[in-house]
């Protein structure tokens, strides 16, 4: 037996345990109301556990990408990732209430649904969906190589079959070729059958393996290296005093400027992706909410805290690494046994099944319920928004499965630019809406178009300063290959952030105020009236 | 007073605690490692093995915070009633 066969075995149970979590899910949102609302929404049923753990931004970066740049950068990924000390009281206590509430109101299932309801406006629902496809499909291309790259590392290897010998596509080997088919065909599977409930789920059940493996993880590196006193001093010996010190070693990786940047971009920018207001629709009630807040913040610290200390410590442990994005795997199979090691390895790749399950109920809600639905036919029936909706998830998931095979170069810039994106369309509107009687239709129109166009326009300057001055480097953030424009040095979600803000309240109070009865049933005195009654 | 009028007011509280909580903590977090982090060349100044501008900057306000979210979560904000949902306009013609 190699060292990869107990974790080609823990990923197998994986991915069994996500199959048996779609039956059940299915189960469940066939015992609800009316068929759209159990696949895209659960029915309202999220409770605690569900919210706690998988209403924030948590995907496979959280246990691979994270852990290579603390091992690369050192001690400022402490200060990087410090406002998920935030993370709880801004993603539940600030949007949760009104969204929980203006969705019942409304009966929107989706989150275009709730704009076009809120601001009676067609259009602005057509435009969030269009946004919604075009954002979450480029995130959702990465997160298929993601799954593709663990599966090919723990493929046995066959003969003429996941060898050099086998099919060969694009740039792609054989065994990356066979654990993207593998992939494919198990999340698309459980997501047609379970729907949002199931992607919920199986987010669910990898935070808990997530924070299973973190908590073996970190006692075994802490005793192994001898202490973080002697990790502190392997870094600063191998990579010079910028380990132990912000902005990080060998490169300005967080000035002040940055810093202030992510800690508005965890927080803040994490309360506008679509995937977190969603679920802010989806919740039972209040309580719900409120232990989840109290859950959230537990686990965060039990999280983010032991992986810094956890990825400090491997500096003391290994040796050098020519690839730091390989330390989490390399460290689990050094300090633990291999048994134990397939447990930690099954968590990323839990995490980014959740997350592609949930990328594919978000644009199959956008397809089916908020374009097909709303604008083409309204009146279709049930089995008809069934089958669509199953289908929607085949055909995205055998796009972005191709699309995969000729990712473009420059795929973890355009997932940054994704989440960036996406805040900066959403959030704003989203405040407004719930917030502020005097927002506008043309209002929220201008903040959600702003918002996406600076982040198009940082990002267009990037792309331009690359194709025309090979080697440009503004020397701040990750070392990569691909840099935005960081304008006075701040991240451009931020200015995408500030300008939705701007335009939105300016296009607001520029043009004439919404009807009374637009608003009054959001704001007060008017009660909702249901479509039957 | 009816029900959006009283839950729009009481997220409207929710919101105002959490902005303050927000600016006190990044001011402070960032404030904290802005003077005391960016001093590569020195010697690390350790604190049970760890930078002690992580323990002051980052650890501290990190407990204040989670503390502060629990306290907030389970005795501080207020439960409300979010009301019947009411069916989707053109929910599917036989569901």
């Amino acid at each position: 037996m190699d060292n990869t066969t107990p974790a080609l075995l823990g990923l197998v149970l994986l991915m069994a345990a996500s199959m048996a979590i779609g039956v059940a899910a299915n189960k469940a949102t066939e015992a609800g109301g009316g068929f759209l609302k159990g696949f895209f929404l659960g029915n309202r049923s999220l409770g605690s556990w569900s919210m706690a753990l998988t209403a924030t931004v948590m995907s496979g970066g959280t246990f691979m990408g994270f852990p290579s740049l603390i091992y690369s950068y050192g001690w400022v990924l402490a200060l990087w990732i410090a406002s998920y000390m935030m993370v709880p009281l801004c993603s539940f206590a600030v949007l949760g209430k009104r969204m929980g509430q203006l969705s019942r109101l409304t009966g929107a299932i989706t989150l275009p649904d709730l704009l076009r309801e809120r601001f009676r406006s067609p259009a602005l629902g057509m435009g969030a969906s269009f946004l919604i496809i075009f954002i979450l499909a480029f995130s959702l291309i990465a997160q298929f190589k993601g799954g593709a790259i663990i599966l090919q590392a723990v493929l046995p290897t066959i003969p003429g079959v996941t060898d050099s010998a086998g099919i060969h596509i694009a740039d792609k080997s054989p065994a990356f070729i066979y654990g993207l088919i593998v992939f494919t065909i198990v999340v698309v599977s459980y997501t047609v059958y379970g729907g949002f409930l199931a992607a919920v789920w199986t987010d669910l059940f990898q935070s808990v393996l997530m924070a299973i493996g973190v908590l073996i993880l970190f006692p075994l590196a802490l005793m192994k290296s001898g202490g973080l006193a002697a990790a502190t001093a392997a870094g600063v010996e191998q990579v010079g005093s910028g380990f132990a010190f912000a902005p990080g070693a060998n490169r300005e990786f967080l000035p002040v400027t940055l810093a202030a940047s992510f800690f508005m971009m965890w927080s803040i920018a994490g309360m506008g992706q679509p995937a977190s207001l969603v679920r802010m629709m989806a919740f039972r009630d209040t309580k719900t909410l409120r232990h989840a807040m109290f859950l959230l913040a537990i686990y965060n610290t039990l999280i983010y805290l032991p992986l810094v200390f956890t990825f400090i410590c491997a500096r003391a442990i290994l040796k050098p690494l020519d690839r730091p994005d390989e330390v989490m795997p390399t460290l689990a199979l050094t300090v633990a046994n291999p048994w134990v090691a397939g447990l930690i390895l099954a968590a990323p790749f839990g995490a980014v099944m959740a997350t592609v399950s949930g990328f594919l109920v978000q644009i199959s809600s956008a397809v089916v319920q908020d374009l097909y639905h709303r604008f083409i036919n309204p009146h279709a029936p049930e089995r008809t928004l069934r089958l669509l909706s199953q289908w929607s998830i085949i055909l995205i998931g055998a796009i972005a499965a191709f699309a995969t095979l000729h990712s473009p170069k420059f795929l973890q810039a355009i997932v940054v630019f994704a989440g960036g994106a996406a805040a900066s369309a959403f959030l704003v509107p989203s405040v407004m809406g719930a917030f502020w009687s005097r927002a506008t239709r043309q209002g929220a129109m201008a903040a959600m178009w702003t918002g996406m166009w600076t982040m198009l326009v940082f990002y267009g300057h990037g792309w331009y300063m690359n194709a025309f001055h090979p080697g440009y480097d503004p020397g701040i953030g990750e070392k990569g290959s691909f840099y935005p424009f960081y304008l006075f040095g701040v991240a451009p979600y931020v200015w995408g952030l500030i300008f939705s803000a701007i335009s939105g309240v300016v296009v607001s109070l520029m043009t004439p105020p919404p009807e009374t009865q637009d608003v009054e049933l959001f704001f007060g005195t008017a009660e909702p009236q249901s479509a039957s009654g | 007073m009816n029900r959006s009028a009283e839950i729009l007011k009481s997220s409207r509280r929710d919101a105002r605690f959490v902005a303050g909580m927000w600016a006190t903590c990044c001011l402070y977090t960032v404030g904290y490692c802005g003077l005391f982090a960016y001093q590569p060349g020195s010697a690390p100044d350790l604190l049970f093995g760890i930078p002690s501008w992580v323990v002051w900057g980052i650890l501290a306000p990190w407990m204040f915070a989670t503390a502060v979210t629990c306290w907030y979560a389970l005795g501080a904000m207020k439960d409300e009633d979010l009301g019947e949902d009411h069916a989707a306009p053109d929910e599917g013609a036989d569901g």
